[in-house]
């Protein structure tokens, strides 16, 4: 990867938290956090976020709304997200997916291993595409390190 | 002889049909009554009998029509002798204020004699229903069973019908004595039967086949809110269901079907009235009645509502729980891969890790703990020991668990317990964690520095023990509210703490277990008060 990239994690539970960051930053990417929807969105309108991994289920401002208010802020280019959930099947999944756009739908308990894989191949094929067309980058991460934040403490220790 | 009829028409109804047409040309010519000309007297009824229900019904809708303005006949003859009377008078004076002219004289006469016999000749067209009937009866005097063989008669006055209607009924009750049961044994079994349809908590409709209610029962009243005193035969069944709008189209349908020939429909249906909405399984079937008379559709209506929402709290409680246990599990498996797979890791990482799975482990089995046990007590199949407990150890025990917890965000833990408290009957093992919850439950939302007051004592009747904080307190709409399973107040997100929602669910649930209750006050910014209160003495009231 030619740049460090950015994940922003949105999360309520903060043991599960704890255990992506670690997970993602073990694999040299930067790792942001929030604990509900509400403050996801407001580090999101920040910019500098390459990709979204949000829980469905939380407290104030649920994944969905998150990505709904995304939607709804114009000419906003949602950056690639994942949606985590510990709801079953009682989800329209594909609904979902082509609702927002979304990479996966991971249901919990899943393997940050899987999540982490989902990332790295995502941002290789992005690369790949980079190569080709220099231009999509720029709109990929149009305001990338535009707003440098401090790695969360625990984070920065083991990246 | 001129309104000859075939013997099988329905006569009835088209004779009843022309009633103003007739009386509208005076009352002198109504004397057009007919014998059926009906040789088989036998086929005859029969048909009078398959015809019968649609002819009641015309004749009960036409009768007061017919009788609305006929003089009884009578009354009629004795104005035509008052009439002839009038006009042999009128000749007389008419005849001596002439005493001479002697052709005058007996024209006068001639006009009176003439009247005479006009009137009647009226006279008996008047009575000519009268008769006939009279000549029907005469046939068959004498004998017990001839009378069955009297004929319907035709003819607009309202004699006839009612005659006609006399001769239906006593058709009628022949049917029952033409079986070959005795007919006081029949009558009992209908009495009882009836009885028992009356006393059955079953709400039955039986209706034509338009859906109009002919017999209804006292738990379909009370379900369909209709005053049980009232008479409701005629009323629209459907209307009353809500099944008549036809601007829905499943509403449409499901009346088709209701109303089509299959012989057993079954439905669902909501039903909103006014104040309250019903969930209803229909089943209606189709009544074959015999020659016509008990034809129809019979209903049963179940109110499915209490079924409907039990199974749906369930499904609610189920969703909730699995995801409730799914992030622990969840967990579990993140930090155990994490182990496995990295290899790099400090020794106090993996130690960090290991104690993550252990306390991950330790919340999955309280979860699973709690839910049974909340499970339990909803579901009243919770047994609970009784033994004689003091009061003020288990307090203090509560207290001295979450010291640790309290110090480690410098919170003042602080105690004011009463000297003495009495006993209390109940079970050790639930009211120690209900208390642990209660206090641990203040450690954990009231932020660091702040100052938590564990209070007991007690009057005649409770103790009471309350836990006092100076956290955020709970906005007034979410009071109510936190004592529900799974529900996790708003202002804890920020604050980073786990929960599953039920510690104060199972607390209130011990509580009440014990014949007590929690309450709690809260202002926001000033902080909150649970208080427990539990009977002095144990002097349970849920039974245990």
């Amino acid at each position: 990867m030619s740049q460090t990239k950015t994940v922003l994690i949105v999360e309520d539970d903060p043991v599960f938290r704890r255990v992506l960051s670690f997970s993602i930053a073990k694999k040299g990417m930067i790792v942001e956090t929030a604990n509900h929807g509400g403050s996801g969105f407001d580090r999101l309108m920040n910019g500098g976020i390459d990709f979204l991994v949000t829980d469905l289920q939380m407290p104030l401002c649920s994944g969905i709304e998150l990505l709904e208010r995304l939607q709804a802020v114009k000419g906003y280019q949602c950056p690639s997200t994942v949606l985590c959930t510990a709801k079953g099947l009682e989800l329209d999944r594909n609904d979902l997916i082509e609702r927002f756009n979304l990479l996966a739908l991971m249901h919990k308990p899943f393997s940050p291993r899987k999540l982490t894989e989902v990332i790295i191949n995502h941002f290789e094929e992005v690369a790949g595409v980079v190569d080709k067309d220099q231009e999509a980058t720029e709109m990929i991460t149009p305001t990338f390190a535009m707003n440098p934040i401090a790695l969360q403490a625990d984070v920065g220790h083991h990246g | 002889m001129d309104n000859m009829l075939p013997a099988n028409a329905p006569t009835l109804p088209a004779a009843a049909s022309f009633p103003t047409a007739i009386s509208a040309s005076g009352d002198i010519l109504d004397g057009i009554e007919q014998n059926y000309a009906a040789k088989d007297t036998e086929s005859s009824e029969q048909s009078m009998n398959s015809n019968e229900s649609a002819a009641t019904r015309k004749l009960s809708s036409k009768a007061p029509l017919q009788r609305k303005r006929t003089m009884s006949i009578t009354t009629r003859v004795g104005l035509q002798f008052f009439l002839t009377a009038v006009c042999v008078m009128v000749c007389a004076f008419a005849a001596s204020a002439f005493p001479d002219s002697r052709s005058f004289q007996a024209f006068m006469w001639l006009t009176s004699v003439a009247t005479c016999a006009l009137i009647g000749m009226t006279t008996m067209r008047t009575t000519r229903t009268l008769q006939t009937i009279e000549s029907e009866l005469n046939q068959a005097a004498g004998e017990p069973e001839a009378w069955k063989s009297v004929r319907p008669i035709i003819g607009s006055a309202p004699i006839t019908h009612s005659w006609n209607e006399l001769l239906q009924c006593v058709g009628q009750s022949q049917i029952p004595i033409a079986t070959d049961r005795n007919p006081a044994e029949l009558n009992h079994e209908v009495v009882t039967l009836a009885r028992a349809m009356r006393g059955l908590p079953v709400a039955w409709v039986i209706t034509d086949r338009d859906g109009r209610i002919r017999f209804i029962s006292p738990a379909a009243c009370g379900l369909l809110a209709l005053d049980e005193a009232n008479e409701h035969a005629g009323k629209d069944l459907l209307q009353r269901l809500g099944l008549r709008d036809d601007t829905d189209e499943s509403v449409r349908e499901i009346r088709q079907r209701l109303l089509s020939d299959l012989r057993m429909v079954r439905e669902r249906h909501t039903l909103k009235t006014e104040s309250l909405t019903l969930q209803l399984r229909i089943r209606r079937s189709v009544l074959e009645g015999r020659s016509g008379d008990g034809q129809g559709l019979a209903w049963i209506l179940t109110d499915v509502t209490q079924q409907d929402l039990a199974s749906r709290s369930r499904d609610q409680f189920l969703m909730t729980a699995t995801h409730e246990l799914r992030t622990p599990l969840g967990n579990l498996q993140a930090y155990a891969e994490a182990l496995q797979l990295e290899e790099d890791l400090e020794v106090e990482q993996q130690k960090e890790f290991c104690n993550v799975i252990v306390s991950e482990a330790n919340r999955l089995g309280r979860l699973v703990d709690q839910l049974l046990t909340v499970g339990q007590m909803e579901a009243g199949s919770m047994v609970a020991v009784r033994n004689e407990l003091e009061m003020l150890p288990m307090v203090q025990y509560s207290w001295d668990q979450m010291t640790a917890t309290a110090e480690k965000k410098s919170q003042s833990l602080l105690t004011d317990f009463a000297a003495k408290l009495p006993t209390v009957f109940g079970d050790r093992e639930k009211l120690q964690a209900a208390l642990v919850n209660l206090v641990g439950n203040a450690v954990k939302y009231t932020p660091d520095g702040g100052e938590i007051i564990v209070r007991c004592g007690h009057d005649d009747e409770w103790i009471r023990v309350s836990v006092q904080d100076n956290g955020p307190g709970i906005p007034a709409d979410e009071q109510s509210k936190v004592f529900d399973k799974f529900y996790r107040g708003s202002n804890t997100v920020d604050l980073d703490e786990r929960g599953n929602g039920l510690g104060l669910a199972f607390t209130r649930e011990v509580a009440r277990m014990h014949g007590g209750d929690i309450d709690l006050e809260s202002t926001i910014g000033e902080g909150s008060t649970f208080t427990m209160r539990l009977p002095v003495g144990g002097q349970s009231r849920s039974g245990i």
